[in-house]
């Protein structure tokens, strides 16, 4: 009876200890990481002149000659005035990163097991996963426009692994995403937390020579911020247009 | 004369390879002229924000004399700068500061209008060369 | 006290502790629990889906123009939206299985998305107010507001456009007119989800249209999907709009 009440009692203990420890791998509660959460909007610090300028500091992408060649005769295509992706006229699913380089403003929301980034631009709200969970092996990967995103605290840092993407998004700095290509971010607060600094570092042999690193910037929205919402109507034929002189009168 | 260019919302190509949309290569972005008349329509809508505007004779700069297709952005990125689908009407005064097609059509791409009070509205998070951001905000 | 006597208590007091430190007792894994008057509200957090039995759905009492209408009108039209993408919006992305209900640990904001290409909704629980409807855009999901008054959240919602599936469960549809109040609660110890909807529209209801639903928590491990759309895939133009082969 007595050995029954002592193996009662550590049968008790054992399973419950454990799991405290596994949950706490997998989980860190809110008050021992910082919040993210807010509104998100990259503004021009040092006066560009153009949106274009704002992008101008990101590096250049070591890119295999293969890219350069695509991107050089793109580029050419488009000083030209040609159309060089019907994308934006049938107002396909804008693949990840590209909110995150766009003037549109993102949101996070963070709970202790997952953290959504919800953009304005049309594309999927990205859902990036606290609970220690791993990628899913390849054979069940299911591909999409943000790939599978698992995230782990390492002090105030947020580590973003993510893979599986559809592939087809451009990075800034010249490269571009595939369905190989491996993305890791570093997620952290600056300035008492009215700066988000998000550094990108993308890795794919058939695109990047070597780890494409840049890191963008972003400011807290103003107290009552609201999300708008990007409407795109490809059956409207203003959709595919663009400037039109008026009548001269 | 029409020019149809395909695109959607703001993101310059350079850089970027064909994956984003609008070309701004039509546009002389280096260049800031200044056009200061009546609007003749304010179109709030996507892709693209127009302002029509129109610049009688007698202007301080006689180049900009006639009525010009003013392209802003989506609702989405103006709003977020301060713009909003009651911030003009046809018939009020315009101060518009925009980069000119290089063609010589009468359009343009917004960079900013200047209100009577002197306030400042972008078109986007682009500031002028040297100036740093100055916040945004809902309407 | 007796050696097996302290064996017995040490274990108990380790558990006890151990419980107090655990994240896990404090709430289950993905943050439900809450203890019933203490103030905190509770945690809708989580993934939930609507099964065969998810529905109470009662006949809308509708206006008699609105009654009067052919179906087949708003039914082309909401086939014309899925058709061409456009954003779906409230209430049929709360129809989208499953979906990820996420409450800020900051308490400000709920967001909820869905895997269909829609916006997610976002519920802010700052204390704001509604939107200037003079400079408001209205967007398919409206503006929301939510506060919680005990265990339940009220989300009060304005705004609407008239874009996307605009057909409400047991008749009528959306418009820019449309108010919509909802009530989530947490049911059956937390594993299901009550969200009752009472929509307001003059033009549209005779009188306020309420029906429920319940969700389903998903099981652990859920992850989002991305039901993707696109508008220039013709096969599937011609399968939405086109009527079917006999």
């Amino acid at each position: 009876m007595r050995r029954l009440r002592l193996k009662s009692a550590m049968a008790l203990a054992i399973p419950l200890i454990w799991s405290v420890v596994a949950v706490g791998q997998g989980v860190r509660p809110s008050s021992s990481v910082p919040d993210l959460s807010g509104f998100w909007e990259r503004k021009d610090d040092v006066g560009s002149g153009s949106f274009g300028g704002t992008l101008e500091r990101i590096p250049k992408a070591a890119l295999s000659p293969e890219v350069i060649a695509a991107n050089r005769e793109a580029a050419a295509r488009q000083a030209r005035g040609e159309v060089v992706s019907l994308a934006s006229k049938w107002c396909l699913t804008n693949q990840y990163p590209f909110f995150m380089q766009h003037s549109a403003v993102w949101d996070i929301v963070q709970t202790d097991h997952e953290i959504v980034q919800v953009p304005e631009v049309h594309t999927f709200p990205r859902h990036i996963y606290l609970d220690g969970r791993p990628h899913p092996d390849l054979a069940h990967l299911q591909p999409s426009v943000n790939g599978h995103a698992i995230g782990r605290w390492e002090g105030d840092t947020l580590v973003v692994d993510t893979i599986g993407f559809v592939g087809g998004a451009g990075t800034p700095g010249g490269g571009r995403v595939g369905p190989n290509t491996h993305l890791v971010e570093r997620f952290r607060l600056r300035d008492g937390g009215k700066i988000l600094s998000v550094t990108f570092t993308w890795e794919d042999s058939s695109i990047y020579l070597s780890p494409h690193t840049y890191e963008l910037t972003y400011h807290t929205s103003d107290p009552g911020t609201y999300a708008f919402e990007e409407y795109c109507h490809a059956d409207d034929p203003v959709q595919g247009g663009s400037v039109v002189e008026p009548p001269q009168k | 004369m029409n020019i149809r260019i395909f695109g959607l919302s703001c993101l310059l190509s350079i850089g970027i390879p064909a994956f984003g949309h609008h070309s701004f290569a039509m546009f002389e972005l280096t260049k800031d002229v200044t056009y200061e008349g009546t609007v003749l329509e304010y179109r709030w809508e996507n892709p693209h924000t127009h302002i029509i505007v129109k610049v009688d004779p007698g202007a301080a700069d006689p180049a900009t004399v006639g009525a010009w297709d003013i392209e802003g952005g989506a609702t989405n990125i103006m709003g977020r700068q301060g713009w909003n689908r009651a911030t003009f009407k046809a018939g009020d005064h315009i101060k518009v500061v925009a980069h000119p097609m290089k063609d010589g059509t009468k359009g343009a791409s917004l960079f900013y209008v200047i209100l009577p009070d002197g306030k400042r509205l972008y078109h986007d998070i682009a500031r002028p060369k040297g100036e740093g951001s100055v916040g945004s905000s809902n309407p | 006290m007796s050696f097996d006597q302290i064996s017995v208590h040490g274990a108990a007091v380790v558990t006890v502790v151990m419980a107090c430190l655990s994240p896990a007792a404090a709430q289950n894994a993905t943050g439900s629990a809450h203890a019933a008057g203490s103030g905190t509200p509770p945690n809708l957090s989580g993934y939930w889906e609507l099964h065969f039995d998810s529905r109470n759905v009662p006949p809308a009492s509708l206006q008699p123009e609105i009654a009067a209408e052919d179906a087949a009108i708003q039914y082309k039209r909401d086939m014309t939206e899925i058709r061409w993408c456009h954003f779906m919006g409230v209430p049929y992305a709360m129809e989208g299985s499953p979906i990820d209900i996420l409450q800020n640990r900051n308490a400000k904001e709920i967001i909820i998305t869905s895997s269909l290409r829609t916006p997610a909704r976002h519920i802010y629980t700052d204390g704001r107010s509604h939107v200037n409807p003079d400079v408001f855009d209205p967007v398919s999901n409206g503006h929301s507001i939510g506060h919680w008054e005990g265990d339940t959240l009220i989300v009060d919602t304005v705004g609407f456009s008239n874009e996307g599936l605009t057909r409400i469960p047991g008749g009528g549809r959306r418009t820019t007119g449309s108010h919509l109040v909802e009530r989530y609660r947490l049911v059956d110890g937390g594993e299901r989800l009550s969200v009752i909807f009472t929509w307001e529209d003059s033009k549209i209801f005779a009188r306020p249209h309420t029906y429920e639903f319940w969700y389903y928590r998903s099981p652990k491990g859920t992850e989002a999907r991305e039901f993707d759309c696109d508008a220039n895939d013709q096969e599937r133009a011609k399968f939405l709009v086109g009527t079917p082969a006999r």
